[in-house]
Parts: C-alpha cells; sequence; structure tokens
C-alpha cells in the first residue's frame, strides 16, 4: 500500500512537468527501493498508475461534460453509447499502467541481483 | 540462481523498453498510445472545462499598446486594440487559438505538404498542388501584397499573432489532431496566408473542363458539341437585370490579338492537332454543376425598416472544424464584424455601422490549357510563334514523412506550369483526371494580386464609393460582391480578374504555339458587369449567367443554372415589406425549379405506363400531387430526385462516358431541353437499342423506384432527410470528430442548397439602419476543438434553419450583455 501510494504521488508531481514516460524511472527506483516481491512491485506499480490516470482522467472528463471522450469513443469505434467516457477513460489508462507494471517488476530484479552479491 | 534471475531481469527490462517505444510511437494511423491516451499531456487535456469563464491576460511584446478581446455567448471574440497593428495582431493570436490545427493543415493541403506529416500516400495529391501552380501563385500574391505597405503591415501583424499564440504552447496544449497525427505546430509564415486565399481559388476556380470538351468535339464535331454545349442557356435570369444599359467607353477594347481557337484547327483537318486531341486517354468523370452560393439585397422601399437588407450563403463543402471564423475586429479606423477565413486577416463576408456585403462565386472562365510542343524528352524547350523558347524549372522538394524526400521539377512556359508532361501523370489519382498532357495551365490565379486590400477596404468603407474602391483590388477567385448601405444604395458586381478573351476562346484546349490564342490583357476592371439600384428594388446573384447576352464581353460560355436565381428573385419580387422572417424563409426555401420545370412532363409520360407495380403506381400518385418542395419529410422529392438522376444518366451515359477518354455530360438546361421540347431525339436511344424519350423516362422511373427499395427497404422510409443524409465530416474525417447526420431538406439546385455534405457554410441577413441589426449562423461552431462545447454548439440551429442575433459591439466593457469572459493582451 506504501508503495502503491508512493508512486502516486511522485507519479502525479512529476507528469505535470514531464512527458508520460517519466512513469518508468519512477517505478523502477521505487520498486527498486521499497517492494518486497516481484508480484507485489507489478501490482502497486499497475495499480498506482491505472488508478492515477483513471482517476485523472475522469476528473477531467467530468469537468467537459464528457464532450470529447465520446468523440474520442466513437474515434475508438465503440458503439455510441451514454457510459462510453468511462469506457476510454478505462482503456485510457491501461498503456500507462502495464508499462509502470513492467517497469516497477524490473526495479525490483535489479535489487534482486545487486542485493545478492 | 543469479543466471537465471538476469534472464528474467533481461526480459522485463526488454519488454518494459519495447512498451515505452512501442506507446511513444505512432503505428500506421494508430496515434502513440501513451502519448495519446495519457491524461497530464495526451486527449484529456484537450477535454475543455464547459464551465469556464476564466478572464485571462497575458504578455505579448510585440504589441505597441494593449488589447482587450471580449468572449461572448457563442465563443465570438470582439477584438478592441488602439491601432491597427494590434488588431491584426490580435485577429492572429486569437484565430489561432482557437483553429491551429486547421489552419497548418488547410495550409499544408493548398502547398502540397500533407506527406511532411502524414506519409508517402499524400505524395500524389502534394505534387498535383505543386504542379497546379499552388505555391508559385501564393509566392505572386505575396510578392504583390508585400509591395503595398498596408497589406504589408496587416499580413506581417496578423502572422506575427499567430507566432505569440504558438511560442507559448507545450506539448499538452497542442490541438487533438497534431496528438493524433503526431507531429508539432510550426512558425507561421504570410505565405500561409497567401496559400489560404490561393486554396479559395483552387476551390472555386480550378474546376476545368477544357479536356472533356475537347474530346467530345472530336468524337462528335462542331455541329453537335455546339447543339448540345451551347454557348448561352435556353433558362436564364442574369444577375444584371436583361436591359441594363452598359455605359463603357465608346472605344470598347478587343482582344489585340484574333485567336484561331482549335475548333477551327479541326475544321482544316490540320492533322498533327487532330493527333493530339485523339491522344487523351483519361477515365471518366463528370464536374459538379453545382458550386454555388446566394446573395441578395433589397432596397429600403421594399423592407420594413425602410433600409437595405442584404442577405448572403455561400455554399461549400462543409466540414469541423467549420470554415468560417466569426470575429468583430474593432480600432480607431474600423469596427467590422463578419466571418473571416482561419489563417487571413480581415473579415471576408460582414457588415459594419454603415454597409453590408457578401459573395458568391463567378464561374467565369479564367483557366485555360495551352498545348505545348517540346523539342525533346529534356524539356529544355518549347515552340512558341514557331520559335523554341527556353522553358524555366522549378524544383519541388516534397519531404515526405519517414522516407526521403522528393525532388519533381516541373517546367513553366510563357503560359505558365506545364501541370503534367509525358510519363509524369499518375495513372490512379482521381483529381488529375481532367488534366490533359503535355499542356501548360494559364490560370489568374497564377498572377500577382493583393486580394487582402479590398477586404481591408471593405471592412472600412462608409458608402457606394468605398465598394466600388474595395473592388478594384479582387482578381481571384472572381466573386459577385453584393452590397447595401444605410444611405439606401444596394448594388451587385461580378469581381475579379477577367482575361480580355475572343468569343468561345478556352472554351476546349488551346495551342500554346500560336500567339494568337494567347489571352494578355483583361476587361477593364470598371467595365465588370455591375448594377447599382436597379429598378426592380433588389439586386441577387447564385452563380448563374451575370449578364445577358448584350454585355460586350466574353465572360465564358457556362455558368451555373439558373434555378435557385430564379427562385430567390421571383420571392423577392413579391416582397414588399421585406424583413427578417422573409429573408429567413428565402435562405431556407426548398423549392425546385427543375421540378416545376419537368415534373408535369414526366408524371404526364409515366401515366400513360399500363405496367406499373404497386410501388411505383404509390410513388407516381405521390408524385402528381407533390408541392415540388424538398422537405426533409417529402418522399415525392426522393423519388423525383433518384428518378431525374437516373434519367439524365440513361440519356447520356452510353454517348458522354466512355472509360477510354474523358467527357462530360450536358447541362442540365440542355437536358430539361432536350426531355421538354425535342422527344424525337435521337439522344435517348442508346447504343445497342432504338429508345423513345417516353420509354426511357418510364424505364429511368422503374429503376429510380427499384433503387430506392434496395436502399431504404419500405416506401415509408424513402424520406427525403434520410436519403441525402446531410452531414458534416471532420476535415481530416477522423471518426467520432465529424456530425451525426442532419435532418434537413433542400437540394442542390434549391436556393437552400443543401446536399451530402456541401451546403450553405454560413448564413447572414444584415438589417442596414441607424445601427446595424446582423443574423448569423454556421453548421458548426468557433472553436476547432472537439473537446469545446463551441465546436459544434450551432449545428443544431443552422439545421433548424434559424439565425443567431449577432453581437455588434460597440465599446469594450466586460459588463455588457452576452459577454462571458474576456482576454487581455499586455504590451
Amino acid at each position: 500500500m506504501f508503495l502503491f501510494l508512493l508512486i502516486i504521488v511522485i507519479a502525479f508531481i512529476s507528469q505535470l512537468i514531464f512527458p508520460w514516460w517519466i512513469i518508468i524511472p519512477i517505478a523502477i527506483i521505487c520498486c527498486g527501493l521499497k517492494a518486497n516481491s516481484a508480484a507485489s512491485a507489478f501490482l502497486s506499480s499497475f495499480m498506482a498508475i491505472f488508478i492515477l490516470w483513471l482517476m485523472m482522467s475522469m476528473f477531467l472528463s467530468f469537468q467537459n461534460d464528457h464532450i470529447l471522450s465520446n468523440r474520442v469513443g466513437e474515434m475508438l469505434g465503440l458503439k455510441l453509447a451514454s457510459y462510453n467516457w468511462i469506457l476510454v477513460a478505462l482503456i485510457s489508462s491501461l498503456p500507462g499502467a502495464i508499462t509502470a507494471g513492467f517497469a516497477g517488476t524490473s526495479g525490483f530484479l535489479l535489487r534482486k541481483i545487486f542485493s545478492n552479491n | 540462481m543469479q543466471g537465471t534471475r538476469l534472464v528474467k531481469l533481461v526480459v522485463f527490462i526488454a519488454i518494459t523498453g519495447g512498451l515505452a517505444f512501442l506507446f511513444n510511437s505512432k503505428i500506421g494511423d494508430i496515434p502513440p498510445l501513451g502519448k495519446f491516451l495519457n491524461p497530464f499531456t495526451g486527449f484529456w487535456q484537450n477535454a475543455e472545462d464547459v464551465e469556464d469563464i476564466t478572464n485571462q491576460s497575458f504578455i505579448k511584446s510585440g504589441l505597441q499598446d494593449s488589447v482587450r478581446i471580449l468572449i461572448d455567448e457563442q465563443g465570438v471574440p470582439h477584438i478592441f486594440a488602439e491601432n491597427e497593428h494590434d488588431l491584426y495582431f490580435a485577429q492572429g493570436y486569437i484565430t489561432a487559438k482557437d483553429r491551429l490545427w486547421q489552419m497548418d493543415f488547410q495550409t499544408r493541403y493548398a502547398a502540397g505538404r500533407l506527406s511532411e506529416v502524414v506519409g508517402k500516400k499524400a505524395l500524389e495529391l502534394d505534387r498535383y498542388q505543386r504542379r497546379m501552380g499552388m505555391v508559385y501563385g501564393a509566392e505572386a500574391m505575396l510578392k504583390e501584397s508585400l509591395k503595398d505597405p498596408q497589406s504589408k503591415l496587416i499580413i506581417e501583424a496578423y502572422s506575427e499573432g499567430i507566432n505569440a499564440y504558438i511560442e507559448d504552447l507545450s506539448p499538452r496544449d497542442y490541438p487533438i489532431e497534431f496528438k493524433i497525427l503526431n507531429y508539432k505546430p510550426e512558425e507561421w509564415t504570410p505565405l500561409n496566408s497567401a496559400l489560404l486565399l490561393k486554396l479559395m481559388s483552387a476551390t472555386l476556380a480550378r474546376g476545368t473542363n477544357e479536356l472533356a470538351m475537347n474530346n467530345i468535339l472530336a468524337k462528335y464535331g462542331e455541329e453537335v458539341t455546339n447543339d448540345l454545349f451551347p454557348n448561352y442557356p435556353f433558362n436564364e435570369d442574369p444577375i444584371v437585370p436583361i436591359g441594363t444599359p452598359w455605359n463603357f467607353n465608346k472605344d470598347t477594347p478587343k482582344p489585340l490579338i484574333s485567336p484561331s481557337p482549335l475548333v477551327s484547327s479541326i475544321k482544316n483537318k490540320d492533322k498533327d492537332k487532330q493527333d493530339f486531341l485523339l491522344s487523351s486517354r483519361l477515365l471518366t468523370a463528370s464536374k459538379e454543376e453545382n458550386i454555388g452560393s446566394n446573395n441578395w439585397a433589397i432596397a429600403g422601399n421594399r423592407s420594413s425598416t425602410g433600409f437595405p437588407i442584404l442577405a448572403n450563403d455561400p455554399h461549400l463543402d462543409l466540414t469541423l472544424p467549420s470554415i468560417w471564423y466569426q470575429i468583430q475586429l474593432h480600432s480607431p479606423t474600423v469596427n467590422v464584424y463578419g466571418v473571416s477565413i482561419p489563417g487571413a486577416p480581415n473579415v471576408i463576408i460582414g457588415f459594419n455601422e454603415n454597409i453590408a456585403w457578401g459573395v458568391t462565386n463567378v464561374g467565369s472562365d479564367v483557366l485555360d490549357w495551352y498545348k505545348i510542343q517540346f523539342k525533346d524528352d529534356t524539356h529544355q524547350e518549347y515552340l512558341y510563334n514557331d520559335k523554341w523558347e527556353k522553358t524555366s524549372q522549378r524544383v519541388e522538394e516534397i519531404k515526405i514523412r519517414g522516407e526521403k524526400s522528393v525532388l519533381d521539377t516541373v517546367y513553366y512556359t510563357l503560359q505558365g506550369p506545364v501541370s503534367y508532361a509525358k510519363n509524369q501523370k499518375p495513372a490512379d489519382f482521381g483529381m488529375a483526371n481532367n488534366i490533359p498532357v503535355d499542356y501548360a495551365l494559364k490560370w489568374v490565379a497564377h498572377l500577382p494580386s493583393n486580394e487582402l486590400r479590398t477586404f481591408y477596404e471593405l471592412n472600412k468603407a462608409k458608402d457606394y464609393e468605398g465598394y466600388r474602391k474595395a473592388l478594384v483590388y479582387f482578381s481571384a477567385p472572381a466573386q459577385n460582391f453584393v452590397f447595401a448601405d444605410r444611405q439606401g444604395d444596394i448594388s451587385i458586381t461580378s469581381n475579379g480578374l477577367f482575361p480580355l478573351k475572343e468569343k468561345r476562346q478556352g472554351k476546349f484546349l488551346l495551342d500554346g504555339n500560336d500567339t494568337t490564342d494567347l489571352w494578355v490583357n483583361r476587361i477593364p476592371a470598371e467595365e465588370n458587369p455591375t448594377v447599382k439600384n436597379p429598378e426592380r428594388g433588389y439586386v441577387s446573384s447564385a452563380n448563374q449567367w451575370p449578364v445577358d447576352q448584350s454585355y460586350p464581353y466574353y465572360l465564358g460560355w457556362e455558368f451555373g443554372s439558373y434555378e435557385r436565381a430564379h427562385r430567390i428573385n421571383t420571392q423577392l419580387e413579391t416582397m414588399h415589406a421585406a424583413d427578417l422572417k422573409s429573408f429567413e424563409a428565402l435562405q431556407t426555401d426548398n423549392y425546385s425549379i427543375l421540378a416545376e420545370n419537368v415534373l408535369d412532363t414526366l408524371v404526364h409520360i409515366l401515366q400513360t405506363d399500363k405496367g406499373l407495380n404497386d410501388t411505383e403506381s404509390k410513388a407516381l400518385a405521390l408524385l402528381a400531387k407533390w408541392d415540388r418542395f424538398y422537405e426533409a419529410n417529402s418522399i415525392a422529392a426522393s423519388v423525383f430526385d433518384t428518378w431525374y438522376n437516373t434519367l439524365n444518366r440513361m440519356i447520356w451515359i452510353d454517348d458522354f462516358a466512355s472509360d477510354e477518354e474523358l467527357m462530360r455530360y450536358p447541362s442540365r438546361d440542355r437536358t430539361v431541353h432536350l426531355l421538354l421540347y425535342e422527344p424525337t431525339s435521337p439522344w435517348f436511344s442508346n447504343d445497342s437499342t432504338k429508345l423513345t424519350r417516353d420509354e426511357v423516362v418510364s424505364a429511368s422511373f422503374k429503376d429510380a423506384i427499384k433503387q430506392l427499395g434496395k436502399s431504404y427497404g419500405e416506401f415509408g422510409n424513402w424520406e427525403w432527410g434520410s436519403v441525402k443524409k446531410t452531414h458534416v465530416p471532420h476535415l481530416a474525417d477522423i471518426g467520432g470528430f465529424g456530425s451525426k447526420v442532419l435532418k434537413v431538406g433542400g437540394s442542390k439546385h434549391t436556393v437552400n442548397a443543401m446536399s451530402e455534405s456541401n451546403g450553405p457554410s454560413w448564413r447572414m441577413i444584415v438589417l442596414l439602419g441607424e445601427k446595424p441589426k446582423a443574423f448569423g449562423v454556421i453548421p458548426g461552431g468557433q472553436s476547432g476543438n472537439p473537446g469545446s462545447k463551441f465546436y459544434d454548439n450551432q449545428i443544431a440551429t443552422w439545421e433548424k434553419g434559424e439565425l443567431n442575433e449577432l453581437l455588434f459591439l460597440e465599446n469594450s466593457d466586460l459588463n455588457q450583455q452576452g459577454i462571458i469572459k474576456q482576454i487581455e493582451l499586455k504590451k
């Protein structure tokens, strides 16, 4: 849980300045320092970015009356429906979450190698 | 143990790196997913807060003074500047803020630079634009405009303003299309503004039928060609009322030379020339007859206000972001409201305290093709006046995303660019179908011009004199400028640079060697067709012939058909106390003059056919009592429209379409005449079977009913609105960014000229008076951002045929009715 919150906070602040891929070094470093297992590294990183991106997307979508997310839903080929914006927000959060998951696991594995030496 | 861990680590790092790379790259048409979908810099940042009413303030070093921009409830900016430099600077700034991607994309389209952002698939389009001399023409225009200190100031200040906006952008702020296509905005140059004005010429005055006409002439000879493609229509209602005297100079200039068009050469059986006439092997394409717009003005003695009222609705291929951008420009020297072209300064159609004006296209012949005989395949020399002259070369570098640039050499003769020399023309590129090979293009849009000045002068004009003075600067694309002022004058002028030609010069392909085929002079600007305060109390245009046959100059042989114009004039004739309501009704009038002309005859023929099935009888009964209005819920309109189009095709397809060479159908005017008055004409037969007019009329009706049944099912589903499917697509056709299908009436030939995605791009009505009162609507909105509520908020109003009252402010007070926020630009 701590790891999860740590990644969320750092990722939120750094993404205000840096491109999206800043989540990779963040996940690597955080998990390299704090993860207990490969599974927890993956899950914490994945969920942290997933939740962060989802919350941020939903916040932006609400203040926009979902105008844009509905259009992007159509662009992505979703059938017209009133809940499309939620689907779009969920889909949007996946690439970052997956990337972060693998990055976090890499961070954990990296520490393993060094700590065993 | 350590080894497995290392392998695992390497695998995970490789996957992480792979994902990072994958999600940061554009693959095919899929945007880079991580970049595009993340809510911090991706598309979510374009989701504008719908409640946003925060005032903003920016410091801009290029300004001479501070500028205040008020934004109204429709998202329209009202700019208040202390001097002209700052006014146009702010116009550039605010336009970029709303429309940057559209400006960028349209400029690239015009300049043949799309491959830079979308890759190789746009290469032929890019080559085409360059080979048609788009950049060449824009450069000539810019050079001429920069010679004029006034135009220079405007175009440069406007560019500065756009760049002042761009320089503050970080990637999260880029318009969404930049994120989808994964590229960056670039610095704006004055050439871009010139390119956008050239794009107007490309849209409105680049149509060319010469090749098709030549093929027809070669196949059928002079008599048939003259009969089916006459030089003046049977039905006409010209812009300048018939009988208006031409008070021109006694010694009206004649073309300096007396050209001998290729028609005569054919008669002389000139072997050489005949060969090249026959050698053009091209696919069939027929030219749209309906590029068009309406405008009119009525005099004070016919209006309910006692002052003139003016209306305009330019018809274009509709897109989102909207073609036009509404704006009010206010400085100590000007106060004008209207629509502008995103990327070009000034108001193009609009009004100020004193005057109002609007435009429709003039379909005069301003583009010709000259056969060029090169000395050899190096294209270094060509024959002119039986002497070898040197070509000049322009090397076009077309940059292609992710690939090496293509260098394309275009040869220029004294006539213009040879668009496609032998072996240069692509086989499968539709836009080039009507371009003859080894011909030079002479096009008015290539000549130096300063159209900006026209709009600058019109924006400030106070009266008729000011209007006439402004028009002199305008070359292309020629427009019917309608005008009204609060002193009570109304006028219309078919205005632009019209080549001084011999009759029918350029109806067919011309000979580049022959000095007499070349036109060099223009019709004197002050002798362009014009009328002021005609006795009938109104002026109007709808792309029809500007004049009757008494006009001493040759303008072209074919213009838009007369139907819309005739309906407009008929309705204006009945108005004795015109007001907003009656003008609104006329702009959205769906009455079909075509149906008025032919329906009775066609129905009568069908009624003698005893072999109709149930659906056919039902459809015929409906047609027989149809009121001839193309309303959205009319089934009769769908039947008539499908029937007429099928009939037209059945009459001509066997004679004027071929897989081998480009041809075209005779005009609607000619076809209607054939149907009504030449029932025994051999043209009704096709190659294999001898058919009478009545048989073709019956067969086409049954075929039309079959088509409708196949496409739309039951009879009850055939409502015109569903058959026509009017919608407004996105400029780059991105799914979800266009409009839904709109339920609107009208057709190409009704005043409410509405087809699938072509129609009124701006409807405006101005009631002149002590203070002008104006109304308008665009089929879209002010913002170019699909994530803004202003992207398409006017579509519903437009669909209903209603107009918004336009807010014409007198001062920059933030606390006035209708203003939601302000943007301040400080020096």
